[in-house]
């Protein structure tokens, strides 16, 4: 910059504040860019190898489907045919069919989406980091250009949801994709197809993506939309509040402080999120194999006073482990805040001056209730002394293929997400992930036996049933206080309707102006 | 002279070498893999085997330190393992945004400091120099993300200043200097403390000093005796200072960059080693390092160079 540029910068700047003028209002200057917080940058957009975040934001802005996910009436996860396709259908158990329309173009000359394409991209999963995505995926079967079906080896309910439905159904260009090295992409797709094309990646920074002209569905309501990468949740609210994004996910204490006191022209959209938390036993450790300490512990932990003091009263009581707007969410448990039928149990197990170790993620609202439920235990003449680890210690607790920590591991808080299928959710608590992620470390015949059975079972209503009295046998064995559903909490302004996967995850091609 | 120099340089060589052998020796008893730390019960044990030897974690330190200064020679600093990015990429796009900042944040401290302690020193003892020791160690004590968050609210919500986020487009001089403001000011203020206080004694010594007494006795106006002959002396001490300064700043940097959602050298190294990402861990603190370790003499040879009661030591 030479000496006339900073004089005249210099005056420009001086001019602005003169007049008063605010730098939002020179910013608003760029009319249709819509502007997210992104809190995690994007690493890895290949739907194969992906991680999450805003990665699952870009590949349903910018790569074909055939299938959306949508939530009915009650709010139950499901799915819809795409923009790309003129017919899917499950035509029995194990096929499913579908024709894409003609005519839809990826970017960079690799020509139109094809049939070719589609079996590329999902055949290419069972290879990848998502395989389990795809349990039973046996092959797709091409027809013609635009016809296909794909064939699974054995029925599997949560085909849609899990796979053709979900940011795992990502169609990726087959001829493209081929010619990078080991067929992965990270940061760039190798094509594009979708309502939006990613432009602009300034790492640590942003990501633009513009409308495609190209695109023959549904045009998005915004012609750009910036994802500023904000990892801060905290600093993601003071931006909101400062007017540089348009929404932003909060933490729960910021939404229980907007609820008592909302920024202007805002709105909170609360979504019920993928999380199941809870607090965990292990059935094996000495001090707590008896049934009756586990069952106390349930009786004298009041979740109540956790969710208000580490949720700011934000948050859902949780029944199991399926989380809210999928099937086999339960309603109510078989047990619940008593201190005095508590000190029974701990009576009549014959248990006293009983020390506990609680280990959970070092981070504030954890800590916070760990506190609440040291304070509970104490009432119960329990004392509880709670070990905050980083994440490095804490997630090999339980793995036997770590060392010997799952030998000590007594209370843990734990929080896991799932996919909007209640497999995803319960498929971490059979025996053969006792030493791997079971770390309650208990089996049970009748548990295994639903489990494969829900795997193939095809009517929703039986695999309500079944997944409910699966969550039951599991709340039976004494191990888990069922904490909450986190809820994934927005910010937005109120001349905007946002949109959200399963996972809670922006769907900007689906948002509209209010 | 020469002698001083190529002393002083190899001495940041070893400083460079002792701290990558203890970093990647204490990176070997970090629990936790990436895999896990990323995807949590996703991570299969297949995942995690893979990194593990993509990494080369399963070597001894040894190994790995000699593949890692191996590459090193050729320029590599290895690859980021989830994005596959070139670890130096991933440095030098986040390095100068670093250092631009901590250059605004000491320019905000001198600016601030060294009037201060200069001002305190002329006045000794009297009310203002008083004040000026409190507000010293108070700016000394007050928390770099501290004074963000209500440089924040005062000057990005309640007035609407000044943006909060990012760092301006790339070509537009005018918004990246109005997001430097605030990160700036709150990173050099801990500093403003210490400047005022070393000036401050710094001229205090030179006050007393013999041309000083000179000058005064040929009639010399107090504000020329001050800026010609007292404080370029007594600014000399400030240099070292500075250096130091460097080296605070760039860890403080961490907590400002994260309020503003600024890209900076900080940031990469302490997202990555949270997410156990050892080869950007590895990249950005060599970076760093090299970076303090060069100021260091830069600074010293500096100081030689301007003082020619330093330079007749050497």
């Amino acid at each position: 910059m030479n000496r006339r540029e900073l004089l005249r910068n210099t005056a420009v700047l001086s001019a602005i504040a003169a007049m008063g003028l605010r730098p939002e209002q020179v910013l608003a200057a760029e009319d249709g860019v819509l502007k997210v917080a992104m809190l995690t940058d994007i690493q890895v957009l290949d739907p194969g190898y992906m991680i999450g975040g805003a990665e699952t934001s870009l590949d349903y802005a910018c790569l074909p489907r055939l299938a959306i996910p949508v939530k009915d009436a009650n709010g139950v996860w499901g799915w819809k045919a795409s923009d790309y396709v003129e017919k899917i259908n499950q035509d029995d158990p194990t096929h499913i069919s579908f024709t894409l329309k003609p005519g839809f173009m990826w970017t960079n000359n690799q020509g139109e989406v094809t049939t070719d394409d589609v079996k590329y991209s999902f055949e290419r999963m069972l290879k990848s980091d998502w395989a389990t995505r795809w349990p039973t995926l046996d092959r797709v079967d091409i027809k013609d250009k635009y016809s296909g079906v794909i064939v699974l080896k054995t029925p599997f309910a949560a085909t849609f949801l899990m796979g053709v439905a979900s940011e795992s159904g990502s169609i990726v260009p087959k001829a493209a994709t081929e010619k990078l090295k080991d067929q992965k992409f990270t940061t760039e797709f190798p094509a594009q197809c979708g309502p939006y094309t990613l432009v602009e990646w300034t790492p640590k920074q942003k990501v633009v993506l513009k409308a495609n002209a190209e695109f023959k569905g549904t045009p998005p309501a915004f012609p750009e939309v910036r994802f500023i990468n904000i990892e801060d949740q905290n600093a993601a609210a003071l931006a909101y509040e400062a007017g540089e994004v348009a929404i932003a996910w909060i933490l729960a204490d910021t939404a229980a402080r907007y609820a008592k006191k909302m920024p202007e022209g805002s709105v909170l959209s609360n979504q019920a999120g993928p999380f199941y938390t809870w607090i965990g036993m292990n059935t094996q450790h000495p001090k707590l194999k008896d049934i009756r300490v586990r069952k106390a512990i349930q009786r004298a932990i009041d979740v109540k006073s956790i969710i208000d003091a580490a949720y700011g009263g934000m948050a859902p009581i949780a029944h199991g482990v399926v989380p809210l707007g999928v099937i086999g969410n339960r309603k109510q448990s078989k047990f619940s805040y008593n201190p005095d039928e508590a000190r029974a149990l701990l009576k009549e197990a014959g248990v006293t001056d009983l020390e506990l170790d609680f280990k959970t993620l070092n981070e504030s609202y954890r800590v916070t209730a760990a506190q609440v439920v040291q304070s509970n235990l104490q009432d119960v003449g329990i004392k509880l002394n709670i070990i905050p680890l980083d994440s490095g210690p804490f997630w090999n607790l339980g793995l036997e293929s770590k060392g010997d920590d799952w030998k000590n591991l007594q209370m843990w808080w734990m929080r896991y997400r799932a996919s909007p299928d209640p497999s995803d959710a319960l498929q971490w608590f059979i025996k053969a992930q006792v030493g791997v992620w079971n770390w309650e470390r208990w089996s049970d015949a009748e548990f295994e036996d639903l489990w494969t059975k829900g795997l193939a079972e095809t009517d929703q209503a039986k695999r309500e049933v079944m997944y409910q009295r699966m969550q039951e046998i599991m709340e039976d064995t004494g191990a888990y206080v069922w904490i909450t559903h986190d809820p994934v909490t927005y910010v937005h302004r109120a001349t905007l309707v946002p949109d959200f996967d399963s996972g809670s995850e922006m769907l900007v091609e689906r948002f509209k102006k209010a | 002279m020469l002698f001083y120099a190529i002393q002083r340089i190899g001495l940041s060589i070893l400083i460079l070498v002792t701290s990558m052998v203890m970093l990647f020796s204490a990176l070997k008893f970090i629990p936790g893999d990436p895999a896990t730390i990323m995807l949590g019960s996703r991570a299969s044990a297949e995942m995690r085997a893979r990194i593990t030897q993509e990494l080369g974690l399963d070597d001894p330190v040894i190994v790995q330190l000699g593949h890692f200064f191996g590459r090193l020679l050729t320029g590599d600093l290895g690859t980021d393992m989830w994005s596959q990015r070139p670890v130096a990429q991933m440095v030098m796009d986040s390095l100068p945004y670093t250092l631009v900042l901590i250059v605004v944040g000491l320019g905000w401290s001198a600016m601030i400091g060294i009037p201060l302690g200069c001002y305190s020193a002329i006045r000794r003892n009297s009310f203002i120099d008083k004040f000026t020791g409190l507000v010293s160690v108070g700016t000394i004590s007050i928390p770099s993300f501290v004074v963000a968050i209500y440089l924040i609210l005062i000057f990005a919500i309640w007035l609407r200043w000044l943006p909060v986020v990012g760092a301006g487009e790339p070509g537009d001089f005018a918004g990246q200097a109005r997001h430097l403001v605030m990160p700036g000011f709150a990173l050099g203020l801990g500093w403003v403390g210490y400047l005022a206080r070393i000036v401050r004694a710094s001229m205090l010594e030179v006050m007393g000093e013999n041309h000083i007494r000179t000058a005064r006795a040929y009639g010399l106006p107090e504000l020329q005796i001050v800026r010609a002959y007292a404080l370029r002396i007594a600014i000399l001490p400030t240099i070292t200072l500075l250096a130091v300064a460097i080296g605070g700043l760039l860890s403080s940097a961490v907590f400002v960059e994260a309020i503003f959602a600024r890209p900076g050298i900080g940031k990469l190294i302490v997202d990555a080693a949270s997410m156990r990402n050892f080869p950007v861990v590895q990249g950005g603190v060599l970076t760093t390092v090299a970076l303090f370790a060069l100021t260091m003499p830069i600074a010293d040879l500096l100081v030689a160079w301007l003082d020619p009661r330093v330079r007749a030591t050497l």
